[in-house]
């Protein structure tokens, strides 16, 4: 077809035979972490070595679809999302090595969210036709032949994958509100204080890469279309979280929100999030159709 | 703050709301209207109000702190500990040696109780909120000052044209203009525009301008905005043989009479012309394989149809004044452009960067706080520590003290016995 990058069989074979394991790896890795918060403690040690793999596969996934594209895979919903997995799932590595494996429970709701991600690329636009991701190799639309775009999707799926445990670790919150606290389950989830630090530094570190996404998107523009603000659709929602987030960050800090409060704002921000990435791509038309 | 906040969600639910609104409409009557800007000025005020009142004792607590403190304080502490020890002079010192040990800036002081070991870190995360509230406070009146003493105009012109921007009193000259097609066709090619810019004769700047890379001179900016076509058409009186010819834009009117009743209105130029099933004419892509104007031929008022001109066929139309052949004899690419000059751009930028830092400084320095205080009366070696956005943070690290000050003690004990 015109305009593709010729890729050739064998690369395109070690393309998707990359992704198909790395996905396999991901759901392997959900399962342990699941099988682990059900009281089985000896399988979050697997589940957290399964996951380093799968993380290593993606990366290889990352690297094959690189040298297939001739290009950083940063472009369209199908390498974007990728790259926001790997992100995702490279940030919470990070997190339970430092925390280390008290924390193998918070794996078990990271997980079943990549994989809901993945479903994003790989199912629904099956299930919905309306929805279409790509996998087209295709080269760089001169718009985007920037060095801003590199800065600017980097610190975008940094930002998304801060946000994206912030609402893990708001859904723990939820799940131990719902259970007793002397189910077996409760006893292997994060205590509450530390639970509700573990959902503050994941939004303020999502907050300073979304801020930096925001900033280097507007010097970007400034220079691309003479303006560092058009009021896109993408730019107004990718505001909007930040505003979420802003305001949850502030309450958490000056006025010790927490519990319920504050882990709906974490919940809408993570909405909004989900909506700036998926929704407005497709529900939304503006200047960021670049997918 | 709490008034701020409310008005961050506020300002959250009518950007959603607007979003769904067509942009155009949600530019015209949202985000210029004056109550949206109203909600943007009462946010950037409560931020100023918040900025100065927390600013004095953000700047005590992270750069004048007490370096003493008492029993009664350690005790009210987020984090806490008594360990008993033997002596007075050594258990400072084990606390000290700790408080080094776990990477923390130690100083001793004499306090009205007696002697305090005070050891900390990260004290410019405390400074981190002043400095995000103050870079937004620096980017919005930037972005002000840009709206109160710039311009933005938009002009353009084909090779050899020029054009005045009287608001930056200087004039540009298009001096050359080459299109490279993308190996896809579909994809919208890029266009290079030299020009020379001058100011009363004199030459102040000659570059090229292209997507992603405009030119900047003097604080003025020209880019590349988009690029067009004007088709050329050659008119003939079939009765006179009189002939004019002329570049015409889409809009334009093509007078096809001298009493200028019949006229073909100029629609569309098509570079790659096709037609769908349904008479829909459409550009197959970029290419310029099969170029047609396109336009509306209006006589008394009345539309009499669409008329499809392609390159140099010739169409002969009955007027009042007799027949007309109408002609496309060529398309000439012009390159549009939008200039502007922005004073506010260094402060926005000024204020972006500060912006990353003082988030950088608010979630990546936690600062911390400890006290090691020596309780004479009961042989007690008092640790106290409190900290800022941590809390499991500073539990941590006076664990870890704790346990170094009593491995300290037991070592001491079993040399001693």
């Amino acid at each position: 077809m015109p305009g593709l990058i010729a890729v050739s069989p064998v690369g395109l074979w070690v393309e998707n035979a990359f992704f198909t394991l790395a996905v396999v790896l991901y759901l392997a890795a959900a399962i342990s972490y699941l099988i682990n918060v059900q009281g089985k403690s000896e399988w979050g040690g697997f589940a957290s070595l399964v996951l380093k793999i799968a993380f290593l596969t993606h990366s290889l996934f990352m690297m094959a679809r690189a040298y297939n594209v001739q290009r950083l895979p940063f472009v369209g919903h199908y390498e974007f999302g990728n790259l926001f997995i790997w992100a995702t799932a490279l940030v919470y590595i990070w997190t339970e090595w430092r925390l280390k494996e008290k924390y193998y429970a918070v794996g078990a709701f990271i997980t079943p969210l990549l994989m809901l991600y993945f479903a994003y690329l790989t199912v629904i636009p099956s299930i919905i036709p309306a929805v279409v991701v790509s996998r087209a190799h295709r080269p760089l639309l001169p718009i985007l032949q920037s060095d801003w775009l590199s800065i600017h999707v980097a610190s975008s799926v940094f930002g998304y994958a801060g946000f994206t445990l912030a609402f893990a670790g708001a859904m723990i919150w939820l799940l131990k509100k719902s259970i007793s606290a002397e189910s077996p389950l409760s006893r292997v989830l994060p205590v509450g204080e530390a639970l509700d630090e573990y959902i503050y530094r994941a939004s303020g570190f999502g907050f300073l890469f979304q801020t930096v996404m925001i900033i280097s998107g507007a010097i970007w523009a400034d220079i691309s279309w003479g303006r560092y603000w058009g009021w896109d659709p993408k730019e107004m929602w990718s505001l909007i979280t930040w505003f979420v987030f802003a305001v949850y960050l502030h309450a958490r800090f000056t006025r010790e929100w927490t519990g319920w409060r504050a882990i709906a704002l974490v919940a809408l921000g993570w909405v909004a999030m989900l909506f700036t990435w998926i929704g407005v791509a497709w529900l939304l038309p503006g200047l960021h159709a670049f997918g | 703050m709490q008034l701020g906040l409310v008005l961050l969600l506020v300002l959250a639910a009518v950007s959603a709301y607007a979003t769904f609104q067509e942009m155009e409409r949600a530019i015209g009557q949202i985000y210029s209207s004056w109550w949206f800007i109203s909600i943007l000025s009462f946010i950037s005020l409560n931020l100023l109000l918040c900025t100065v009142q927390r600013f004095r004792p953000l700047y005590r607590l992270a750069l004048q702190p007490h370096k003493t403190t008492t029993a009664e304080d350690i005790s009210r502490m987020q984090v806490h500990r008594a360990i008993a020890v033997k002596e007075a002079a050594e258990p400072l010192a084990a606390a000290e040696a700790a408080f080094r040990a776990n990477g923390l800036r130690v100083s001793v002081a004499e306090g009205p109780a007696g002697r305090v070991v005070c050891g900390e870190k990260g004290r410019w995360g405390y400074l981190g909120s002043v400095v995000s509230h103050l870079s937004l406070l620096v980017i919005l009146l930037g972005a002000l000052y840009g709206v109160l003493t710039g311009y933005e105009v938009t002009n353009g012109g084909w090779v050899g044209s020029r054009f005045s921007v009287p608001e930056g009193n200087f004039d540009v000259e298009i001096t050359d203009i080459r299109m490279e097609q993308e190996d896809d066709p579909t994809i919208r090619p890029r266009v290079y525009s030299d020009v020379t810019v001058s100011r009363d004769g004199k030459v102040l700047v000659q570059d090229t301008v292209s997507i992603n890379y405009p030119v900047r001179f003097a604080g003025n900016t020209i880019y590349h905005d988009t690029f067009i076509y004007f088709p050329q058409i050659k008119l003939t009186d079939l009765e006179t043989g009189e002939t004019g010819a002329s570049r015409f834009l889409e809009g334009d009117r093509v007078f096809l009479d001298a009493g200028r009743t019949m006229y073909l209105e100029l629609r569309q130029f098509f570079s790659n012309f096709s037609m769908r099933p349904d008479g829909t004419p459409y550009n197959v892509n970029y290419r310029t394989d099969r170029p047609v104007a396109a336009g509306e031929l209006v006589r008394d008022r009345q539309q009499q149809g669409v008329v499809f001109l392609p390159l140099h066929k010739a169409q002969v139309f009955e007027t009042p004044g007799g027949r007309v052949e109408v002609v496309m004899t060529g398309y000439e690419l012009a390159s549009v452009f939008s200039v502007s000059k922005n004073l506010g751009r260094p402060y926005l930028f000024a204020g972006s960067l500060l912006l990353i830092i003082g988030l950088y400084m608010s979630f990546f320095i936690i600062p911390e706080r400890y006290y090691a205080f020596y309780a004479e009366s009961n042989g007690t070696l008092l640790l106290g520590g409190r900290g800022y956005r941590s809390r499991l943070g500073i539990a941590g690290r006076m664990e870890r003290m704790e346990a170094q000050i009593k491995r300290r003690e037991e070592s001491k004990s079993s040399c001693q016995a």
